[in-house]
């Protein structure tokens, strides 16, 4: 009985310093995803790691509340609305419609972190500098076209028109593609462009564009990323290699990739995030993109396209098949 | 008053069900008849009143309607002069309106339909009295949805919503079919009242040879497009039931009916 | 969670009065006029894209909504004439219109799937004399649901008129519009144009309340309008003293609450369609109680 008694006396003692410990803030964040999608979970998980690494953990200071508007609108306004009513410390929104609605519904209130918005400035989240419209900001997928050009180039020396598939009136992809339009010329590239409207038609549009095309590239297109093996299908037996936008194309058969890794997207976005809650003033920091780009190539596929890597990429990339 | 000329109609010409109608089949009516239309099935009397009222063309002939060829105006257009009686009860009233709007409805059919309030609040007592003469009650049930009448409600409602309106040609289309044998004959009285009041011309297809043979001035029976026997006044008076039952057996047997 | 799901009442009556505009259009094609109208899956977009352009080129909030709600009605014809003129069934007519619109809305738009309205624009909710007289978190709400409330009183008012009656009796009982000599083709062309008058102006409201254009903003809109009116009239079946316009205005924020809800119900986020349609099935069986019909001859 007196055993029971101390051990009781000594849990209620551990509660209540518990509680004397726990009496730090606990921050609520509302996590707002536009879809169920490969790159935007990763960009999520990140996030969540990112926050860790910066001192806010799950449990112990910090409460998230995931929501996901499964693509559709009217959800997506519901959720930001949500989470703006509730009062959470900061959102996050993950994909350029789940931003914009975001940043319109907080109207200031509340700081709103983005990431995987492709284009901020043309989205409306950011001005030309950078810096938020309105309590804003985060981090941007646009494509490391550059350096995407630059290997390309370094593997096929001969090379010259790159084909381009995208999504017509995707505002993402459009800003994409100008970036290759307009930097191909320097690397001794043409673009060749075929836009379709929905999945099914890229079947229809690939036997015209490879008959054009020496290689293909791709965006970060959710349309067509969705449909790679079809894409692929058609290129492995015409001897056209395909360079992807991140790593998971490459493992599904693409030769390489100046990759964007959600992840570390959304680590980056989540340190973004700590320095709002700790106080910096979100619309002070200029969105940013993503910090490295990554070389992932795939062996067996270069192999089977014939490609070499030169040394100094073989040096600096990551064999997905290993 | 109305005269049919030479009317040719083949169903489903040049198919294995090819089957011609009417080859050159002639009616005239005259100004006030009223004609009963009898016949087995697929004698073509209710052929006849969609050719009339224009839901079906003609393949060759002529419509006239007192004076003016109306073979091809469209069957909205006719109904300005001709109004039409179903078998359904339900075609002839909207189920979801109530009895009041639905003669508001039948009273807006020679004005604009505009703006203007779909009921017209000082025509309610002229409703209310037109509905009191069936004997039915409807005139204390202006609020209830015609849905929710029966059937012989529904028909009387549809009568009184034409008589709302001065019309040239009543055309009966076998209007007490679905009716149980009290409401028939209800509905029966009204017609030949509404029909005798206005003066009107009308032509009733029915399959109850003893309302053709009470009612109307005219008796018309029609067999595999043919009009077979057509007696009018005395001599229809004249015509007794078990006449006539005879040659309709006998056209029926031979049918196979 | 019920603490969270009260504290988003009043945005989810906001989103509830707007789609509210929807739902009336709905409510004259699917329940006045028994047209299945899958217009709307393009004339609601057509709305938002003409309204978020035309203000993002400068125009006022008023003629921006206007112009949309004018282009609306053009797609209903459109709709009406392929049905009737061209005996195209109703269903596909709907189709044929959704699918070109789809194409209309991006020339509209310039090419761009996403357009932002900046915050200095002038909206029916910004930046003008009236919204800024109004506290800031009742602007929105005041200025919809007047837009409703006059839009409903309108639309009582038209259903009582002569040609109100006639719309309703084209779509109750088409024989009747044919005896009333009238081309019943017409009346439900005249139908479709107001409806999707109205479902343009809900699109552009829309917009300019979330101060951004989506090109997906179109799929599922009938499904939405459709869930709106049939709750709401079910809602309602029993009291007759309320009007369907009522009814159903009260189907959308209905709708919209079930969304919160499921929102807020702290659920795995991927059940929360599978909620809201529970919601949804729990309301409709509460209202479905047996009628008795009076027996027809």
């Amino acid at each position: 009985m007196k055993k029971l008694t101390a051990l009781i006396l000594a849990l209620v003692m551990l509660s209540t310093l518990g509680g004397a410990l726990a009496a730090e803030k606990t921050y609520r964040i509302g996590i707002a995803q536009f879809a169920v999608h490969g790159s935007l979970d990763n960009c999520r998980l990140g996030f969540i790691e990112g926050l860790k690494e910066a001192g806010f953990e799950e449990g112990k200071n910090l409460v998230i509340d995931y929501q996901n508007a499964q693509a559709d609108m009217g959800i997506a306004a519901a959720i930001a609305a949500a989470f703006v009513d509730t009062q959470v410390d900061l959102i996050c929104a993950i994909a350029t419609p789940m931003a914009v609605v975001s940043n319109n519904a907080s109207d200031g209130k509340i700081p709103v972190i983005y990431s995987a918005v492709s284009a901020p400035i043309e989205a409306g989240l950011a001005n030309a500098q950078g810096l938020g419209e309105g309590n804003t900001t985060g981090t941007s997928d646009l494509l490391p076209v550059k350096q995407q050009l630059e290997t390309i180039r370094a593997m096929q020396p001969t090379a010259k028109v790159i084909g381009i598939l995208y999504t017509l009136g995707e505002i993402n992809s459009q800003v994409q593609l100008k970036l290759y339009q307009e930097m191909a010329g320097e690397y001794g590239f043409t673009v060749e462009p075929s836009g379709i409207s929905a999945g099914p038609d890229i079947a229809l549009a690939l036997p015209a564009l490879l008959s054009k095309v020496d290689l293909l590239t791709m965006l970060t297109d959710n349309t067509v990323v969705q449909y790679l093996d079809t894409v692929l299908d058609a290129t492995d037996p015409a001897k056209i290699p395909v360079y992807g936008s991140e790593i998971e194309q490459v493992v599904r058969g693409c030769v390489a990739a100046e990759g964007l890794d959600y992840l570390a997207l959304g680590r980056q976005t989540g340190a973004l995030a700590a320095r709002v809650l700790k106080g910096e003033d979100a619309a002070s920091i200029p969105f940013e993109l993503i910090q490295e780009s990554a070389l992932y190539y795939s062996a067996k596929a270069c192999q089977a396209m014939g490609l070499t890597l030169p040394p100094d990429l073989l040096a600096r990339g990551q064999d997905v098949d290993k | 008053m109305l005269e049919l000329q030479h009317i040719r109609k083949i169903y489903n010409p040049g198919t294995v069900r090819e089957l011609c109608l009417f080859e050159d089949f002639s009616l005239s009516v005259g100004k006030g008849e009223f004609i009963s239309v009898v016949g087995s099935n697929g004698s073509g009397k209710t052929s006849l009143l969609n050719i009339l009222c224009g839901s079906i063309p003609v393949d060759a002939g002529r419509l006239v309607l007192d004076g003016t060829d109306i073979t091809r105006q469209k069957e909205h257009v006719r109904a300005r002069r001709i109004a039409r009686i179903y078998q359904n009860p339900a075609l002839g009233t909207c189920a979801k309106m109530t009895i009041l709007e639905n003669m508001a409805l039948a009273d807006s059919k020679y004005k604009r339909m505009n703006l203007r309030p779909g009921t017209d609040k000082t025509q309610i007592g002229r409703y209310r009295q037109m509905l009191a003469e069936l004997g039915l009650g409807m005139e204390n049930m202006l609020q209830a949805r015609a849905g929710s009448l029966s059937g012989g409600q529904r028909q009387a409602l549809a009568l009184t919503m034409s008589r709302l309106n001065p019309i040239d040609f009543l055309v009966l289309d076998e209007h007490t079919a679905a009716l149980d044998p009290k409401a028939a004959e209800i509905i029966m009285r009204l017609t030949h009242q509404m029909v005798t009041e206005g003066k009107l011309t009308a032509i009733m297809v029915t399959h109850n040879l003893r309302f053709a043979l009470d009612y109307g001035d005219r008796l018309l029976m029609l067999h595999q497009g043919q009009a077979i026997l057509d007696k009018s006044g005395p001599d229809k008076a004249a015509l007794r039931l078990e006449d006539v039952l005879q040659i309709f057996n006998q056209i029926s047997i031979e049918c196979g009916n | 969670m019920l603490s969270s799901f009260v504290a988003t009442l009043p945005s989810t009556l906001e989103q509830g009065l707007i789609y509210a505009v929807l739902a009336l259009g709905l409510m004259l094609t699917y329940a006045i006029l028994d047209f299945p109208d899958l217009t709307v899956d393009g004339s609601f977009p057509l709305g938002g894209a003409v309204s978020t352009s035309l203000i993002l080129a400068g125009w006022g909030p008023l003629p921006a909504l206007l112009a949309a709600t004018l282009l609306g009605a053009l797609a209903g014809l459109c709709t009406g004439l392929i049905h009737v003129k061209l005996k195209v069934r109703a269903l596909f007519s709907g189709i044929i219109m959704m699918t070109a619109l789809y194409s209309i809305n991006l020339r509209i738009t310039g090419g761009l799937s996403l357009l932002s309205i900046p915050r200095s624009q002038t909206t029916l909710f910004r930046n003008n004399p009236l919204a800024d007289f109004l506290p800031v978190d009742l602007r929105v709400l005041v200025i919809v649901f007047s837009i409703i409330l006059l839009l409903k009183l309108l639309l009582d008012g038209f259903l009582s008129t002569r040609a109100g009656y006639l719309l309703r009796a084209a779509g109750d009982n088409e024989t009747v519009v044919t005896s009333l000599a009238r081309d019943k083709g017409n009346v439900k062309i005249a139908g479709l144009v107001l409806a999707n008058a109205l479902v343009a102006l809900s699109g552009a409201i829309l917009c300019q309340q979330q101060r951004m254009f989506e090109i997906s903003m179109g799929t599922g809109a009938m499904v939405l309008g459709l869930a709106s009116v049939i709750i709401g009239i079910n809602l309602f079946r029993k009291l007759e003293l309320v009007r369907t316009t009522t009814a159903v205005i009260i189907g959308a924020i209905v709708y919209k609450l079930c969304v919160a809800f499921a929102i807020s119900c702290g659920l795995s986020p991927m059940d929360m369609k599978l909620v809201t349609a529970a919601l949804f099935l729990t309301i409709l069986a509460l209202g479905a109680r047996p009628r008795k019909e009076k027996a027809n001859a």
